[in-house]
This record gives structure tokens, C-alpha cells and sequence, in this order.
């Protein structure tokens, strides 16, 4: 029998690791999984507060405090996106407006949601308006905080 | 058989490396297994967070440390 399972090597031409026991594993890049994962699934609705619920998701994925994942992916059951939501310690899902389009995918998939969030009921009023004001986000972040 | 490893290095990568060498010899199979930490190469598989694991093309997990059954069962699929 030949156990080629402490010959890691690697396959890009970055990063090189050549020890095979001990996995001294590049330390360069941020490397997600040491903490909790914080999966952060915006509606990415058309509407002014699913645009907002997307780009709530993109600041607290810069504010460290999740990563934002692919909704759609999960809403079309791609098996590697259904992976990547089932990896999440936490799942965090942003509704636009009580129409609750992401956390519907979600229960159609079975994986439950940790926290909910509905950005009508930060208290954003729905409309047809797709330029939103920075000062809309930042009021709306502070609350998302405020709920994380 | 190919397994990769996906993921920039830390605990829970070395422990899927960990796994998987567990798992390969209990079963007694012979599997190149190959550290991927180029993040390209992990998102071209749809991971997008790590580790992850891909054996022969196929993601079978992500974010996750599987358990050695686990990996023992997707090897038994091969």
C-alpha cells in the first residue's frame, strides 16, 4: 500500500508548500476558517430595499462581520452553493420586504436560518428607487449591528 | 484518485489534511492528494468558503472538517 496522503502538493505556481507532515500552510492570505462563518444571504430584490438588503450584506462582509454568499445559487439548489450555505456556523438572511423571497429559498432548501432581517421593518418604506443615498445604508447598517 | 484540498491555511485545513490521511489509510486506497490554496483555483469549484474538499473534480464539501467516515464514504463511491 502506498500513501501518498502526506505528499501534499500544490497545484498553482503561488503559495508553494512543500512539507508534507505538519501542513505549514501559507499564512499571506486571510484564511476564513479559523473563526465562526457568518454566511450573509442579501434578497438582491429589484426593488429600493432589496437593493439595499445587498448592499447591507456588502458592508457587513467589509465590517468583518460575515460573508456575503450567493442567494440565487442556493434558490437554484447548485450543489456547491447549497455546500457553502450548509458550511456556515451562522446564517444570516436579509429580506428586502415581507415578501421574504430569501428566506423562502431557504426553507425550500431545509437549511435554517439563525437571524432574519427585513429591511422594511428597519424602517425603510419600499419603492421604485434604485439611487440610494449613502447616508440610507449607513442608518440602516448601524440597525443591522445593533441585530447582529 | 485525486483529492484536493481547499483552503489559504489554518486549523481546520490541516485538520481536513488530517482526515483525509486518516480515512485513506484506514481504507487502505492510494489518492493523490493535493493542498490547493490558490484562491482562482478555489472559487473556479464554486467554493467560496474553505476548507473544502474535492475529490476526483467533484466538491463534496465546504466550510467544513469532514469526519473520517465521511471522506471514507465519498472514497467508497470512487
Amino acid at each position: 500500500m502506498t500513501l501518498k496522503a502526506g505528499l501534499l502538493k500544490n497545484n498553482c505556481n503561488k503559495n508553494i508548500n512543500t512539507e508534507s507532515k505538519g501542513a505549514k500552510m501559507n499564512e499571506s492570505i486571510n484564511c476564513d476558517c479559523e473563526s465562526e462563518l457568518v454566511g450573509i444571504f442579501p434578497c438582491s430584490g429589484s426593488a429600493n430595499v432589496g437593493i439595499i438588503s445587498n448592499q447591507l450584506a456588502l458592508e457587513l462582509t467589509k465590517a468583518g462581520k460575515g460573508r456575503m454568499l450567493c442567494t440565487a445559487g442556493v434558490g437554484a439548489k447548485i450543489p456547491v452553493q447549497l455546500k457553502n450555505a450548509e458550511g456556515c456556523d451562522r446564517i444570516v438572511v436579509i429580506d428586502g420586504c415581507p415578501m421574504n423571497c430569501a428566506s423562502t429559498i431557504f426553507e425550500n432548501a431545509q437549511i435554517a436560518v439563525d437571524k432574519h432581517i427585513v429591511v422594511t421593518e428597519l424602517g425603510v418604506k419600499k419603492t421604485r428607487d434604485t439611487d440610494i443615498e449613502d447616508s440610507v445604508i449607513a442608518e440602516n447598517m448601524e440597525k443591522c449591528l445593533f441585530l447582529f | 484518485m485525486k483529492i484536493e484540498i481547499l483552503g489559504t491555511g489554518c486549523k481546520k485545513c490541516i485538520k481536513t489534511k488530517e482526515v483525509v490521511e486518516k480515512a485513506l489509510e484506514e481504507t487502505g486506497l492510494e489518492a493523490e492528494v493535493v493542498k490547493v490554496e490558490d484562491y482562482e483555483t478555489i472559487l473556479s469549484y464554486g467554493v467560496m468558503i474553505t476548507p473544502g474538499l474535492v475529490i476526483d473534480g467533484e466538491v463534496k464539501l465546504g466550510g467544513k472538517v469532514p469526519s473520517v467516515n465521511d471522506v471514507k464514504g465519498w472514497l467508497a463511491e470512487k
